[in-house]
């Protein structure tokens, strides 16, 4: 049979040590279409070397198996077809996942992709099986951590991927990977997997688009939160779901899979680092709208004390929003670039110190100067709001990827607290110590929560170039590995 | 891997027989990076970046659905911030002094507070959002015709039907608000934005945004 993949085997792993990639001739197979496959199939150039007929007794009825060519160590693995072992000389590694259901006439996909730490690392058999009944055991994750952290998290033919919150993966693609997750086992994104046995979805509500995002080319199972809803190109089924299509019948039968959707066990319980970001934020959003509507009782009086008018001082009111609507798109554009930690914090204390500076402001006696004053420290108030609150509302995206609208709707009840309690406070304490009092007292408690979320919330992106790198190459990625077949 | 084979960055690959299908370059303009992969003697790749065209605002907004949810925000956050400076006058006519105006603000804060975690954790459950914000409207839409009350109601108006239309209120913005937030993040991955934290900080920016127009809205 003259299948074969659509190019995931290539020399792409391969070090530059090898470098006869230049001489070794090319040999080009067709995909095979069933049918339904446009008549001017992908034609993919393969290292010869890399790929590999195996048609030793243990490879069944003609399978083809291709492997990309890695060290001269490894040599030919044999598919047992039945076990869904792939041998190496040197080490053991498991990689062909799809053995196991493995019809006689059908194609296999194996280019191995083990870089060298993967391959230094000796990865133990990680059955499929074994993934499915504890898909957080601690050795493997490890081990892969380091493998992903070294490189781009392209990993053909490991059992899983662990994407690490350090290393900026934006779209993790995964080719005959059996799954996709990263340290805490949650926040999965997946990209391209062929022959995977599943593709978790940690958030189908945010990767519903699974075409675009989530390639899944005869993966056995797709695991998406319990919900059928993301597309898996399976083989067997020959059945594409995706909700914002109707289902297309592929024609083409690629793998060995089958369907067998899974239910994805999400977790339900936060981690204590969740709750304590969760409990920052909400405590910085409390002192802030307290902050922001403090003034609403007794700052008109002052006002027209000093002789401003009430539009103006209406608008003293109105200008905070005016600000934050203008400044909060610039700031959400700029916050990969200087960092959601430090716009975070940043912002916290210029709301607080333009606080506190709002409540001495009193002591201006000059109408004009008093005026000006005014709406400068209220624009930088709301610069400061406008910079945390974007900064904490992807602290909430980021971090609750499962549960964005809880952690969200927690968020706006802290909002809604300080929002209703904050004239009452106001007003008690202008009552106490006069027009400085409120502003100095809620400024203060702005600032306290200064260390706060310094000790405790990480910073997400440290360095946006590497970000950028990681996340363009992955969508290049994305880009060049779809077969057209799909589209 | 294609992208060895490739020499040239045009995304439509003909070379080889692999043809790029529209919906590929469709999403390299989507996610906002154009890639150029070029190979040097080693084999390896070597990448360049070009940024062909920025995921902005302008390309998060003009997806559909965004944009209505966008809607929402503003039509919310404005009759939110309606509410504000029109109460209190209104409340004048019971003759019940501000003291109690500003209780009655508070139970529609708390009415809101206290339903927004449940909204949130409804809204995290299902998919499809948009129920829940027109539930949350229609609601409103309610609430602010029984504060007054409206004419072609025709109830006299109390204190007790006034306060009582500001707690409809404060649950309906549960209702309608929540959702958004989730749904703009939703909509931007399904069209096609990376689901990265650049995404995040735009989504981010723009619902505060979207927020705080309503509220600038209102005033002018």
């Amino acid at each position: 049979m003259d299948v074969l993949n659509g190019g995931q085997t290539s020399n792409y792993g391969n070090s530059p040590s090898e470098g006869t990639d230049c001489d070794t001739e090319k040999k080009e197979s067709t995909i095979r279409s069933d049918g339904g496959l446009p008549s001017e199939s992908p034609t993919i150039q393969l290292n010869d070397k890399s790929a590999v007929i195996n048609d030793s007794e243990k490879n069944l009825n003609g399978n083809v198996m291709y492997n990309s060519g890695d060290q001269a160590n490894t040599e030919v693995r044999s598919l047992d077809g039945s076990s869904n072992i792939i041998k190496t000389s040197s080490d053991e590694i498991i990689v062909a996942i799809n053995g196991v259901e493995c019809p006689k006439d059908d194609i296999i996909f194996s280019g191995n992709q083990l870089t060298e730490e993967c391959k230094s690392a000796s990865v133990p058999t990680l059955t499929p099986t074994m993934f499915d009944n504890d898909p957080d055991q601690e050795e493997h994750r490890d081990m892969f951590e380091q493998y992903v952290n070294g490189s781009f998290a392209h990993s053909y033919n490991t059992n899983m991927i662990l994407q690490s919150q350090d290393a900026m993966f934006a779209q993790p693609l995964s080719l005959d990977s059996a799954s996709v997750m990263d340290r805490s086992g949650r926040r999965t994104t997946v990209a391209i997997v062929a022959e995977s046995r599943e593709v978790r979805n940690g958030h189908s509500r945010r990767s519903r688009h699974p075409l675009r995002r989530a390639h899944s080319l005869g993966s056995t199972s797709l695991i998406n939160q319990g919900r059928p809803s993301v597309a898996a190109l399976t083989g067997r089924t020959r059945k594409l779901y995706c909700p914002r299509q109707p289902p297309t019948t592929l024609t083409r039968t690629l793998s060995i899979a089958r369907s067998n959707i899974e239910t994805h066990k999400k977790s339900k319980k936060l981690t204590i680092k969740q709750k304590s970001i969760l409990f920052c934020i909400s405590l910085v959003s409390i002192t802030s709208f307290l902050c922001m509507s403090i003034m609403a009782p007794f700052f008109p009086n002052e006002a027209s004390n000093k002789g401003m008018s009430e539009t103006v001082s209406g608008f003293v009111f109105s200008f905070y929003a005016l600000i934050v609507m203008i400044s909060s798109p610039i700031l959400g554009s700029l916050l990969p670039v200087i960092g959601a930690k430090f716009m975070l914090i940043s912002g916290i204390f210029a709301s607080g110190v333009s606080n506190i500076l709002f409540g001495t402001l009193d002591r201006i006696i000059d109408l004009t100067s008093f005026t000006v004053l005014c709406f400068i420290v209220r624009a930088t108030e709301a610069i400061g709001v406008a910079a945390f609150s974007t900064a904490s509302y992807t602290y909430i995206m980021y971090v609750f990827p499962d549960d964005i609208g809880t952690a969200f709707g927690l968020t706006e009840t802290c909002v809604g607290i300080g929002m209703s309690l904050g004239p009452a406070v106001g007003a008690g304490l202008y009552a106490l110590g006069g027009y400085g009092l409120p502003f100095y007292v809620l400024g203060t408690f702005v600032l306290l929560n200064i260390p706060l979320c310094w000790y405790v919330i990480d910073p997400i992106v440290s360095k946006y170039l590497l970000w950028l790198a990681h996340s363009f190459v992955l969508e290049n990625d994305t880009i060049e590995l779809i077969p057209d077949c799909f589209y | 891997m294609f992208l060895l084979v490739q020499k040239e960055s045009t995304p439509e690959i003909e070379e080889d027989g692999i043809k790029s299908a529209p919906g590929i370059e469709d999403e390299a303009v989507l996610n906002g990076f154009k890639s150029s992969p070029e190979v040097d003697e080693a084999g390896s790749r070597v990448l360049t970046a070009k940024r062909k065209k920025k995921s902005t605002y302008l390309k998060l907004v003009s997806i559909p659905e965004v944009a209505v949810v966008c809607m929402v925000v503003v039509i919310v956050s404005q009759s939110q911030g309606f509410l504000d400076p029109t109460v209190e006058p209104h409340f004048r006519q019971y003759g019940l002094g501000t003291h109690f105006v500003g209780f009655v603000f508070l139970l529609m804060s708390a009415a809101y507070a206290i339903l927004s975690p449940f909204v949130g954790w409804i809204a995290g459950k299902i998919e499809n959002k948009f129920p829940l914000m027109i539930i949350g409207l229609i609601i409103s839409a309610v609430g602010l015709a029984l504060i007054g009350p409206s004419s072609f109601i025709g109830m006299e108006p109390s204190a007790g039907l006034s306060s009582f239309a500001m707690v409809i209120m404060g649950l309906a913005y549960a209702v309608a608000f929540i959702p958004t937030f989730e749904c703009l993040l939703v909509f931007a991955i399904d069209h096609g934005f990376p689901d990265s934290v650049k995404t995040y900080s735009l989504v981010s920016g723009l619902w505060s945004s979207m927020y705080s127009l309503g509220l600038v809205v209102l005033i002018k």
